[in-house]
């Protein structure tokens, strides 16, 4: 018989144990080590960002408060002084470039006026933008993203076409930090142009953000959102349609309305709700040519729009047939419209009375309305 | 004068305190949470007090109720925030508030105000 490579003598086998023992115990010390030095770490920069942010709050502070000082009892000098003082506090330092422009973020979000393009003056003068342009370079999306939002927040329109390449980003966030720097830099008709060459998807969330970005800006400066109804991308028709429906964009009306027959259902059932929502009554002779249309969403939608902006008498004698719908939803509907219409709609209810009685009774419960 | 300004925001607070104090207006004073402007509220007695709406543990319309209600005091309050809803705005002065600021603001503008509030010069 051979032997074994190892002879596990009761010997051996309790080296072996020991060892073992030893070497978990060695590499338990040294992850708590580890970890307490980890933790040291972590308190030191945090306590260092604590500091750089109060001792460069104070100075910023300083500036903003005697720029805004109607006698401007400041002199320029002053200014410069300060500058430099905030030059040497930050140094070289990357952590503390990126926790003072954190902060002139924050002060800049609550203010409005001089005080803001102070703000913006000071991360100018500080010569932050070349920082800022660098993270665009990352690797990390998180740190690209703050580096488009920080170049936008402080109008450098000078990093226009660094930022361009990222409006067709794979990254939804990347592509919306884009979107939101570009509408802050660019100016005039070319504010929103790079829509014109918007490739991606506009999701819901980004439409969400996109739209409470939007709602803090002069409506002035909005555009002709009917310019990219016949875009080749859905995703911008779609979007420009629910800006145009959520300012109110009047002037785009007639366009809609060329909309609610388009190829596209999501598009033109988006067009038929947005006529109903803006209250476009000249155009419910175009929404009452849809109660017969093939597709049930796009008579659904039409339906709910005429409800609300159809002529009483017209509009209810076309919806009266829909209350023998075979579809639920399109009977509901029909009867929730006319219901609205008032009079002339309830005189029709009543002639369908079987078919829609339970749909009456759940619209009319008191609780409900 | 003794004014006290409630925010989450410690860079809104910290700005708003330098201007108010450079203005001579009075001596402020900062709480960054809803319990601690009520504990501050309780155990002090103030001229002003400038409250955002969405803070920690309390909002800035409780505190205006906890003053109106609980303290029964006609202290003015400024509400100082980001939502400017036509609701939320009549809300709040239906409650007690005495002016309504929407952030963005400018500093200047609210020292004027603080100062048309207190009367002072």
């Amino acid at each position: 018989m051979g032997q074994t490579l190892i002879d596990f003598t009761p010997e051996t086998l309790f080296d072996t144990i020991v060892f073992i023992a030893f070497f978990f115990f060695c590499s338990g010390l040294l992850f708590m080590f580890s970890l307490y030095l980890l933790r040291i770490v972590k308190s030191f920069r945090k306590k260092t960002e604590q500091r750089v942010r109060e001792q460069s709050q104070r100075i910023v502070n300083t500036i903003i408060i005697n720029d805004s000082m109607s006698d401007r009892t400041a002199p320029e000098a002053a200014f410069s002084f300060q500058i430099q003082q905030l030059k040497l506090l930050l140094g070289h330092s990357t952590i503390r470039k990126n926790v003072f422009i954190k902060l002139l973020l924050d002060i800049k979000r609550n203010l409005s006026g001089s005080s803001a393009a102070t703000v913006q003056s000071i991360y100018k003068q500080m010569q932050l933008e070349e920082h800022s342009r660098k993270k665009l370079r990352s690797l990390r999306w998180e740190v690209v993203g703050q580096g488009i939002r920080e170049l936008g927040e402080m109008h450098c329109t000078t990093r226009i076409n660094d930022i361009r390449p990222f409006i067709n980003s794979r990254n939804e966030l990347l592509r919306q930090e884009a979107f939101m720097a570009l509408v802050r830099l660019q100016s005039g008709d070319e504010k929103f142009s790079f829509l014109d060459a918007y490739t991606e998807t506009i999701t819901s969330w980004m439409t969400l953000n996109i739209h409470a970005f939007l709602l803090q800006m002069d409506s002035r400066e909005l555009p002709d959102f009917s310019r990219w109804f016949h875009s080749k991308n859905e995703s911008v028709r779609l979007f420009t349609l629910q800006m145009a429906r959520q300012f109110r964009s009047t002037k785009a009306l007639p366009r809609i309305a060329e909309l609610v027959n388009h190829v596209n259902e999501n598009v033109a059932v988006l067009a038929i709700e947005t006529l109903g929502e803006m209250d476009a009554y000249p155009y419910s002779d175009v929404l009452l040519s849809l109660v017969k249309a093939s597709s049930i969403r796009k008579v659904i939608a039409a339906t709910k729009a005429l409800g609300r902006i159809g002529e009483p008498e017209i509009t209810a004698e076309a919806l009266s047939p829909l209350c023998d719908h075979p579809v639920y939803e399109v009977r509901y509907v029909a009867a929730q419209s006319l219901l609205q219409l008032g009079a002339a709609g309830r005189d029709r209810i009543m002639e369908h009375q079987s078919s829609v009685s339970g749909i009456i009774k759940h619209l009319q419960e008191p609780l409900l309305q | 004068m003794k004014i006290l300004i409630c925010d989450d925001d410690e860079a809104l607070v910290s700005m708003v305190r330098f201007k108010l104090t450079r203005d001579n207006i009075g001596e402020v004073v900062k709480a960054l949470d809803g319990r601690e402007a009520k504990t501050l509220l309780k155990d002090n007695d103030f001229d002003l007090v400038i409250t955002d709406i969405h803070m920690p543990f309390h909002s800035g319309l409780e505190i205006i109720t906890f003053i109106r209600h609980e303290l029964n005091k006609a202290t003015p309050v400024i509400v100082l925030s980001a939502e400017g809803l036509e609701n939320t705005v009549l809300q709040a002065f239906d409650i007690g508030a005495t002016d309504f600021i929407t952030k963005p603001f400018s500093p200047a503008e609210l020292a004027v105000r603080v100062k048309r509030i207190l009367k002072l010069k």
